[in-house]
């Protein structure tokens, strides 16, 4: 047995072909020519309260007095552009997007918020210590020359124990883990019954929800409990979420810590007008997971695409659904008795041509979106959530050009291509 | 130590951290990535562990690649376990065999990057242990586990 699972890594081995660039002494230079990291001076101190009310009535901002602020390059940065180019490319369609005729011509006006970060990171990570039983001690790093910090409570050296990890930038997102309590045995808790344990579990750790905002989902692999910040009655992509192994342990929990703090209400442009928006990443922003079913909110219409075409998903963590249609032939035999040689690659012979493909919005939501500033702070904004013939979303920011400083265009930018 | 000297005794260490980016990284964003590493290396060389220096290297590679990944991904909000961030994928290795290619990606984060450090970077079970800061024992374990898991896939994906 051992001998089998040795040869399939030598298969493994043999199969990469990614090679690593050749660099000389000077990228080692350049990180020692590096300035030492200087710390971040002051935390903003945020309003009291996680959840928001309406807001329309707000005067609409005029914006001549600059930006409000700058997106951020993570928010549409140049690797975005890379790997919705390189999806554009695995997939080679290339899509237009046309608004139906039931798209709406009408602007209007909505409120933007500022997601500040809220109390003491040190305070907040021993109290869900406390919260969560994890025994250790607290410490913190930082790997990007100061600007942020994560905080670790747990033992240090061991780190299959029970431990919460923090990040404090954005929306000061924190985490708990402890599978060394999982196990298979079905014993999970009644649906009401979770409810009651993770509406304590996020009102205590910020978000004012009520019991019927908490989605369950449950499967052979747990149980699950989620609920969302919400603006204006409706889910943001900010979640918190409670998840129970099958023996009805609680495994992990995260949430965040923030204040939501109104900035003001600002000019929208109209669904129809949106449309033209969604060949451009740097009007993508974060929809509440809900709108993709469920799944892990995903930020361009790129991607949703990819998912609607039943492609391998872009996001961190998910499985690609596809399987291979090409199996090499294969004799199977008990044991490999020939040592398995590279699949050869092969060269294409003729250009191949992108297919077009006509992507009609029929309807829109209107929502508000998270995306990130260019100091890391995070920002709910006014958006779309355009449905398109397929019954799939695209999520596309609405505020007027101006509102806020976008990313300028990289049209130098390629799609990715692993060199040799 | 002084620059020359850090630059002499580190560079035979910059084509093992080149590759461990190169697996998980577009290779344009490899050399800042890897600059980011030995910067830090160089302002924290009185820590470094004397014999020690790579899984040492290896250790700030994987914070350095979990900060840029959470940068990338702030628009995720839900959170992601570290081995979700840190293993390659299918893609980033670019595996030529499908069926290697898709027993891959259908293994545990975890496991791929056990399986990484060990298949693909020739870490010893010592060095994968400080690598992700975790005990000998456990390292052996979690390669174990990851072994008999990509082997059953290949099995059942082999016929």
């Amino acid at each position: 047995m051992q001998d089998m699972e040795n040869k399939n890594l030598d298969k493994l081995r043999k199969a990469v072909s990614a090679k690593a660039p050749t660099l000389s002494e000077d990228t080692i230079l350049s990180g020692i020519a590096k300035p030492r990291p200087s710390k971040r001076n002051s935390w903003l101190v945020g309003l009291s309260t996680a959840t928001v009310a309406a807001a329309a009535l707000f005067a609409v901002f005029p914006i001549n007095s600059g930006p409000l602020f700058e997106v951020g390059q993570g928010q549409g940065s140049s690797e975005s552009l890379q790997a919705s180019a390189d999806a554009k490319m695995m997939m080679w369609i290339d899509y237009e997007y046309v608004a139906g005729p039931n798209l709406s011509n009408d602007g209007g006006s909505d409120q933007v918020y500022r997601l500040n970060l809220k109390g003491s990171p040190e305070q907040l990570i021993e109290s869900l210590a406390t919260r969560f039983g994890v025994e250790g001690e607290l410490s913190k790093e930082t790997w990007d020359e100061g600007k942020t910090y994560n905080y670790f409570f747990g033992t240090k050296d061991n780190y299959e124990k029970a431990n919460v990890t923090l990040y404090w930038s954005g929306t000061g997102n924190w985490y708990f883990g402890d599978y060394s309590k999982y196990a298979e045995k079905l014993n999970l808790p009644s649906e009401a019954s979770a409810k009651d344990t993770a509406k304590e579990i996020f009102v205590a750790t910020g978000l004012d929800v009520a019991s019927d905002a908490i989605s369950i989902n449950k499967g052979d692999w747990g149980m699950m409990a989620t609920a969302n910040l919400q603006v204006n009655g409706q889910d943001t992509a900010v979640e918190w979420n409670v998840t129970w192994a099958p023996n009805g342990e609680i495994v992990s929990a995260s949430g965040h810590s923030i204040s939501v703090e109104a900035k003001g209400t600002y000019g929208t442009v109209s669904p129809k007008a949106a449309v033209e928006r969604l060949g451009d990443w740097r009007y993508g922003g974060s929809a509440a997971s809900s709108y993709f079913g469920g799944v892990m909110a995903t930020m361009s219409r790129d991607l949703a695409t990819s998912n609607q075409e039943g492609e391998a998903g872009s996001e961190p963590g998910s499985e690609p659904t596809s399987e291979p249609t090409e199996e090499p032939a294969v004799e199977p035999t008990e044991e490999p008795v020939e040592e398995p040689v590279e699949e050869p690659v092969e060269e294409p012979t003729i250009e191949p041509a992108p297919e077009k493909v006509t992507m009609t919005l029929l309807s829109s939501k209107k929502t508000h979106l998270l995306i990130w500033d260019s100091n890391g702070g995070a920002w709910l904004v006014p958006g779309y959530m355009l449905k398109n013939q397929d019954g799939w979303f695209s999520a596309v920011m609405s505020l007027v050009d101006g509102v806020i400083a976008l990313p300028k265009l990289d049209e130098s930018v390629m799609p990715m291509v692993k060199e040799g | 130590m002084d620059s020359r000297e850090f630059t002499e005794h580190y560079r035979a260490y910059l084509p093992a951290i080149s590759k461990f980016f190169t697996y998980r990284t577009s290779v344009s964003e490899v050399e800042g990535l890897v600059a980011e590493v030995f910067s830090i290396a160089w302002h924290r060389r009185d820590k470094a562990p004397a014999g020690n220096e790579l899984p040492w290297l290896y250790r700030i590679a994987n914070n350095v690649l979990l900060n840029h990944r959470r940068k990338e991904q702030r628009r995720f909000v839900l959170p992601l376990l570290e081995t979700d961030l840190l293993a390659p994928s299918a893609e980033n290795l670019a595996i030529t065999n499908v069926t290697i290619k898709t027993a891959w990606t259908k293994l545990k984060p975890a496991d791929r990057l056990v399986l990484s450090l060990v298949a693909l970077e020739d870490l010893s079970i010592e060095e994968v242990s400080l690598a992700l800061r975790v005990s000998k024992n456990a390292a052996t374990i979690r390669l174990h586990r990851a072994k008999k898991n990509f082997s059953e896939i290949m099995k059942e994906l082999e016929g």
